[in-house]
């Protein structure tokens, strides 16, 4: 029971490959297998920072994720929360599970075909968790109250001063062996430690039953309330019973794994203590000798296994940290198979951002964009006869293609009959288009008109801007063009004009509604040109949004504009209030640039929202979607 | 003839070329441990990675979420060893895993008796599982057309609650099946197979209802591609027969006409919960062997 709500504190670790498969997970609560998915396809592969997160949490419903990657066996650890807790140990935890994990199961992971492996690793792991709350003192608290329950009878004999709620933070904090290890110790090894040395052992397991009970892992801890008052009764009957609870837990045999081979020889029953008493001494004494906190002894054993797995990773690292100026590290560089660390891809990290900067990449777009190739390349190594260069740039490519994917289908056509296939005189297909001032929405607004027209829609025109004198006139004189030019083809087209100084948000609605009216297929909505940081302006794109529901709203960017991209695609993003953003970029003026296409990049990266078209020039029909394969050569080359 | 002279006069190099060329032990020792001791380095350290199967390799595509990567693994644990398939997650990168039927079930054993010690033998092929995230599918594509994947599995969920945007990703398949066919020429079909998966829920399509909606929906795209704007590198002359889907013009698109751009499609209903894919996506493996 009360070993449940300790678990809580974590609702759920899981240990996955990249390619989906969990290999090994703990469930203290059930979560439902949707919040990590969402978390993979939000975080790792769309890249989506949520605000205020800065990258280092997931918030899903009421959970929250935090996790860390193991690029050279990939494999993503990720542990699963309640929000309302604050855990501090979780980075530890998460930290020492990816050391443990991978070094002893790294071997498995190689072998190439293989789904699953050969893990038990429950064990490692509440070993880890337990130490971790007992240090922090947090949640283990929660679960002492039992024990010291079962304990009072002879707390209150014994040491009546010591104050018993609380004893799983005093037992953490003493440091030194036998006698302040717990409030427990005191009660039986003044019986016992005088006599010999198997009652020194006896008195420093008996702590780690109580640990073993708070800790509960859980078939053993229904057991131990039962067997407290026999413990309290008889001494030489308990060690017994432990060395049967460890068993329950680990093997069924007398005789444990290598693992717990310490454990078994300790808990062996007062006979064999006396068999063999020489022994055992010398056993005990070694331990003693080699450790100060001599806590708990049968889960210390575990823990010096772990913490000697732990010393080893790092002190691996270390090494191989120093090894990579050797000679044959040279070699392991252009032969391939070389491990990358960080400082192996400084000067490659360095010059690939100052690539991206020439081609008109925001610098803040193109530091964090090699920032995080920077993180998913550090510990995989180097393919056969590659240099890191090559290795850096194979991956750079691979972020680009993945910055300019769209998640979902571009194809306004297909939206636009799937809307209008609906009932008869259903709401139009409502297009709205804004931008920073002058960098081409009624040019591009009139491209899109003529394709739609050409795809016999009949295509209402709102001009919306009525601030800038000329606006409207300048829509007229498109419209009257593409009357022209779409009369053959059986397309429609109208100009919604209301004149100038009016509230543009009315104007759209009125559009919209007259658009409907007059069964016009699609309304296309011209507006005012804002700067991105002027907020009296931009507050007005709110009205708009709420008043005319666009089904689209795309903005245009120009090409031409560099670091100021980022900024202006995440101002017009945020402007249209709540559960609202925008739905496409087109990038004008893509004919005037050359390679130089990095605002594509700059506004993707900085919204996660899809380039539906680019401007290529200046007349109806220069209207392109974009190529993902051209875009990456022109960026890499 | 003055040359020489000084030449040998000069004792250092000299003496050093000639022990060089002499046949001392030092040297013969080095120059076989060289010999011996380079093509083992670089079978250890530089191509000790790549694995050297030539098994046929069926792809597993389709939207994320289709239930790909626990098919493959319930295939894999069910033939291979017999645990329970682990459960999954949102994939990020390809896997492939090696899978048996038994040889009965292949397409060459069509004329063997079932006597034949040989049929109780088993076919062993990888399944390549690859990720259906909207922004990885590229992985997917460009494994298509490689002449190792003997055939494709479209592994779809069958509440089809996103019938675009399944059709979207089965369209491009298809374009690219049918690409990689007409560069090939003649030689055996391409395959392709629908796996209608999770038909144990409650919202489940029959298979044949998801065929006749996935068919209809890639006849409006079909329209709206050809008809769509170019893009970038397109420079719009030229190359004006765009890409189309299938043979003939306009109309109705049905997988089975496919058969004539030499892409074979087949649909299939089926439950990695109720371990139904065992039997029939092992048949269809087994007609591709």
């Amino acid at each position: 029971m009360a070993e449940e709500t300790a678990r809580s504190a974590l609702d759920s670790f899981e240990i996955v490959t990249t390619s989906g498969i969990l290999l090994w997970s703990k469930k203290y609560a059930p979560v439902n297998p949707s919040i990590v998915n969402s978390f993979i396809s939000d975080v790792l592969i769309e890249e989506r920072v949520q605000p205020g997160t800065d990258g280092k949490y997931y918030k899903k419903d009421s959970y929250t994720l935090k996790w860390v990657a193991a690029n050279d066996f990939g494999l993503i650890f990720i542990a699963v929360y309640q929000s309302l807790l604050q855990l501090t140990w979780i980075d530890e935890l998460l930290d020492t599970v990816k050391k443990l994990f991978t070094s002893l199961y790294g071997e498995q992971l190689k072998r190439p075909h293989t789904s699953t492996i050969e893990c038990h690793f429950d064990n490692y792991f509440d070993s880890r968790i337990a130490e971790l709350e007992r240090r922090s003192g947090g949640p283990a608290r929660f679960t002492a109250p039992p024990v010291s329950a079962e304990q009072t009878p002879e707390l209150e004999k014994w040491d009546a001063p010591l104050p018993p709620p609380i004893p799983g933070i005093l037992r953490a904090k003493a440091g030194s062996p036998a006698p302040p290890t717990s409030h427990l110790s005191p009660a039986i090894p003044d019986v016992l430690r005088p006599k010999s040395p198997s009652g020194l052992l006896t008195a420093t397991k008996r702590p780690s039953r109580g640990a073993r009970g708070r800790r509960g892992v859980s078939s053993a801890h229904a057991s131990s309330g039962e067997e407290s008052p026999a413990r309290n009764s008889n001494n030489t009957k308990k060690s017994g019973k432990k060395l049967r609870i460890w068993d329950a837990d680990g093997n069924a045999d007398e005789d444990d794994g290598a693992v717990l081979d310490y454990s078994a020889r300790g808990a062996s029953t007062d006979d064999e203590v006396d068999r063999s008493r020489s022994k055992a001494t010398y056993i005990d004494q070694k331990e003693w000798g080699s450790t100060t906190s001599r806590g708990e002894f049968v889960l210390k054993d575990l823990d010096m296994e772990v913490n000697a797995i732990l010393r080893q990773a790092s002190e691996k690292e270390a090494s191989s940290a120093n090894t990579g100026y050797s000679a044959f590290g040279f070699l392991r560089n252009i032969v391939g198979g070389k491990t990358l660390t960080k400082a192996d891809l400084e000067t490659a990290m360095a010059a690939m951002t100052e690539h991206l900067s020439r081609k008109n990449v925001a610098r803040e777009a193109a530091l964090t964009l090699t920032s995080s190739v920077e993180a998913s390349l550090i510990g995989q190594k180097t393919a056969s006869f590659q240099s890191i260069e090559a290795t850096v740039k194979t991956a750079v490519e691979a972020a680009l293609r993945k910055i300019l994917t769209p998640t979902n289908s571009l194809d306004l056509l297909r939206e636009i009959q799937t809307k209008r296939a609906g009932p008869h005189g259903a709401r139009p297909y409502v297009i709205s288009i804004v931008g920073v001032n002058g960098v081409g929405k009624s040019t591009n607004l009139s491209k899109i008109c003529f394709f739609l027209l050409q795809n016999k829609f009949r295509v209402l025109i709102a001009a919306c801007d009525t601030f800038r004198s000329g606006a409207v006139e300048q829509l007229r004189v498109h419209a009257r063009n593409l009357k022209e030019l779409s009369q053959r083809e059986g397309g429609v087209v109208e100009l919604y004009e209301k004149g100038y100084g009016k509230d543009a948000a009315n104007i759209a609605k009125d559009a919209v509604a007259y658009g409907q009216a007059e069964g016009f297929d699609v309304v296309l909505i011209d507006t005012a040109g804002r700067r991105h940081n002027d907020t009296r302006l931009m507050s007005s794109l709110e009205k708009f949004a709420k008043m005319a529901e666009p089904d689209k709203i795309l903005m245009v960017g120009e090409a031409l504009v560099g670091t100021d991209s980022v900024a202006q695609a995440r101002n017009f993003n945020g402007a249209f209030g709540g559960g609202r953003g925008l739905d496409g970029f087109i990038i004008s003026k893509c004919d005037t640039v050359g390679d130089m296409v990095g605002t594509l990049i700059s506004m993707v990266f900085a919204t996660g929202i899809p380039v539906v078209f680019l401007g290529t020039g200046q007349n109806y029909q220069d209207l392109r979607t974009l190529n993902i394969a051209w875009a990456v050569k022109l960026l890499m080359s | 003839m003055e040359d020489p002279a000084p030449l040998l006069d000069s004792p250092p190099s000299h003496s050093f070329m000639t022990s060089l060329f002499n046949p001392s032990l030092p040297v013969l020792v080095a120059a076989v441990f060289v010999i011996f001791l380079t093509p083992l380095f670089l079978h250890l350290f530089v191509f000790n990675s790549r694995a050297a199967t030539n098994l046929p390799t069926f792809l597993l595509v389709g939207p994320a979420g289709g239930g790909k990567t626990s098919l493959m693994t319930a295939f894999e644990s069910e033939s291979e060893t017999g645990k329970p398939p682990p459960d999954t997650r949102t994939s990020q990168t390809p896997l492939s895993l090696e899978c048996s039927i038994p040889a009965s079930l292949a397409g060459t054993s069509k004329y063997r008796s079932g006597n034949d010690p040989s049929m109780k033998a088993f076919k062993r092929f990888l399944l390549l599982d690859t990720p259906g995230h909207g922004k990885l599918r590229h992985l997917a594509l460009t494994q298509v057309a490689s002449p190792v994947i003997r055939g494709v599995v479209f592994v779809l969920d069958s509440s089809l609650t996103d019938v675009r945007g399944t059709a979207e990703y089965l369209y491009e398949i298809l374009l690219a099946l049918q690409r990689s066919a007409s560069v090939a020429g003649t030689g055996p079909p391409k395959r392709l197979l629908i796996a209608c998966n999770k038909s144990d829920v409650f919202t489940a399509l029959p298979a044949s209802k998801i065929q006749k909606l996935l068919e209809e929906e890639i006849t409006k795209m079909r329209v709206s591609r050809a008809k769509g704007i170019l893009d970038v590198e397109d420079d719009g002359e030229g190359d004006t027969e765009k890409e189309w889907l299938g043979e003939g013009g306009e109309g109705l698109f049905e997988f089975k006409g496919m058969e004539e751009v030499g892409v074979e499609v087949e649909v299939k209903g089926g439950s990695v919960e109720r371990k139904e894919w065992k039997d029939r996506l092992g048949a269809w493996v087994g007609g591709c062997l």
